[in-house]
């Protein structure tokens, strides 16, 4: 009797041990919307980096290393972007994983202005090129990151590899969606109405898939701050090429894009969301959305 | 000598109030200059073939430019001629078909300028084809 009480016992405790589910930390808000979806009720996600703050300008605090620490795998966005990615790796213990995204994805490089030089500490800037850190803003590199985290969530917790390829799979259907409603939005502007003047320069991969030129104020980070001579270029450029609209940014003061509305009479277009999701849109999918839409409409 | 403090407080309101007035036009708000007068040039067009095929005929197919449908027709295969830009531009194109069986219908679409085809695609559906086709600067 007391040997099959010890069995049960036992029996349960083992079952209530694999029902623990994954911990997940991740420091980029669109990686944490892409495992939720990957993971589902199999994963618990520590959004390290919460919707609307400023990953270029977030440092970790002693709880977010303690939660990081604790984490079985840490998303990071890579390319540059968490500039204390590798002190972090140093100071977790040996049971985390750091799965950097922005490695398995090809980088596009951008001639570096001095601070983003320097604000981009472990991006490669041989020869004045950084890599663009902002690679999320095309939905091809969405796809490579959830194929990337599905497998990291594979690895560590084969278990369950079933359900994490079956809910990958979908989130990629999703995906495929909101790539072919992009293009549909995207159409209605005929080519020589494609420039976008934004706060600072975050939109890179989605002008290189959408055949949009771009003019950034500020350099790749939102720490970088541009000369007069710079702004005087700018407003130039916007004036010579017949710019219809100025884009700010939720993560960027906007007081530089209003003076150059107010120099060239362009519009100001909107808000656009460069960073990450915000406390307005809580998924990838709402900030793709709302960033074409309110670039569509301004532009039109 | 020491001036009467009534005349003196007058010099430095004089004198702020002179002041007032260029140290205002510095540093006030801008007024917006007006929009650049927009002496829009129209984008070069050049006479551009479309040639569409269908695996089954088509019940309905329309291809719009900027949103606006240029071609509507049906049937199994139909070839027309539009100015189309030169730069890079994109087609929406529709197609649908009254289902038969289970098998996918294919919509494919050449672009041809000059006699050089841009671009060539083909769609698979069962029923609806809905995409949008990037042509590139020629």
């Amino acid at each position: 009797m007391r040997i099959l009480r010890s069995i049960l016992l036992g029996a349960i405790f083992s079952l209530s041990a694999k029902a623990e589910p994954l911990t997940v930390a991740s420091l980029n808000t669109v990686l944490s919307d892409i495992a939720k979806n990957v993971g589902g009720d199999h994963v618990c996600v520590e959004w390290i980096v919460k919707p609307g703050m400023d990953p270029h300008a977030f440092q970790p605090t002693p709880a977010a290393i303690k939660l990081i620490s604790d984490a079985q795998i840490v998303l990071a966005s890579g390319k540059g972007l968490e500039g204390y990615l590798a002190k972090l790796e140093q100071s977790a213990g040996r049971g985390t994983r750091f799965v950097t995204i922005g490695e398995s994805i090809p980088s596009l490089k951008l001639e570096a202005t001095d601070s983003a030089e320097h604000s981009h500490d472990t991006g490669d800037s041989h020869g004045g090129l950084v890599e663009d850190p902002h690679w999320w803003h095309s939905v091809k590199n969405a796809k490579i990151a959830t194929r990337v985290i599905r497998d990291a969530f594979i690895a560590a917790d084969p278990a369950h590899s079933e359900t994490y390829r079956k809910n990958a799979a979908e989130y990629q259907a999703q995906l495929d969606a909101l790539s072919k409603w992009i293009r549909a939005q995207v159409a209605l502007l005929p080519s020589e109405q494609r420039k976008l003047v934004t706060s600072h320069d975050a939109f890179q991969y989605f002008a290189r898939e959408n055949g949009f030129k771009i003019f950034a104020v500020e350099g790749l980070s939102t720490a970088d701050q541009p000369t007069s001579h710079q702004v005087a270029d700018l407003i130039q450029a916007i004036r010579s090429q017949q710019v219809k609209a100025v884009f700010a940014e939720s993560s960027v003061n906007p007081k530089v894009v209003r003076e150059i509305t107010q120099e060239t009479g362009a519009q100001l277009g909107g808000e656009l969301l460069a960073d990450g999701l915000t406390e307005s849109a809580t998924s990838y999918e709402a900030m793709m959305k709302s960033n074409v839409t309110t670039i569509v409409n301004a532009l039109k | 000598m020491r001036g009467n403090p009534l005349i003196r407080l007058f010099l430095v309101v004089f004198l702020f109030v002179v002041a007032a007035f260029p140290l205002w036009k510095l540093t006030g708000p801008q007024t917006p200059l007006p929009p650049q007068s927009t002496v829009t040039v129209a984008p070069a067009t050049a006479l551009t073939q479309l040639e569409v095929t269908f695996s089954q005929p088509a019940t309905e197919f329309t291809i719009r430019h900027l949103g606006e449908i240029i071609w509507k027709g049906k049937g199994l295969h139909a070839l027309a001629e539009f100015p189309l830009p030169t730069q890079r531009f994109d087609l929406q194109i529709e197609a649908s078909w009254n289902p038969v069986g289970e098998g996918e219908n294919a919509f494919r679409i050449r672009v041809i300028r000059d006699e050089m085809p841009l671009i060539e695609s083909t769609f698979w559906a069962p029923k609806q084809v809905e995409e949008t086709l990037t042509i590139p600067a020629s």
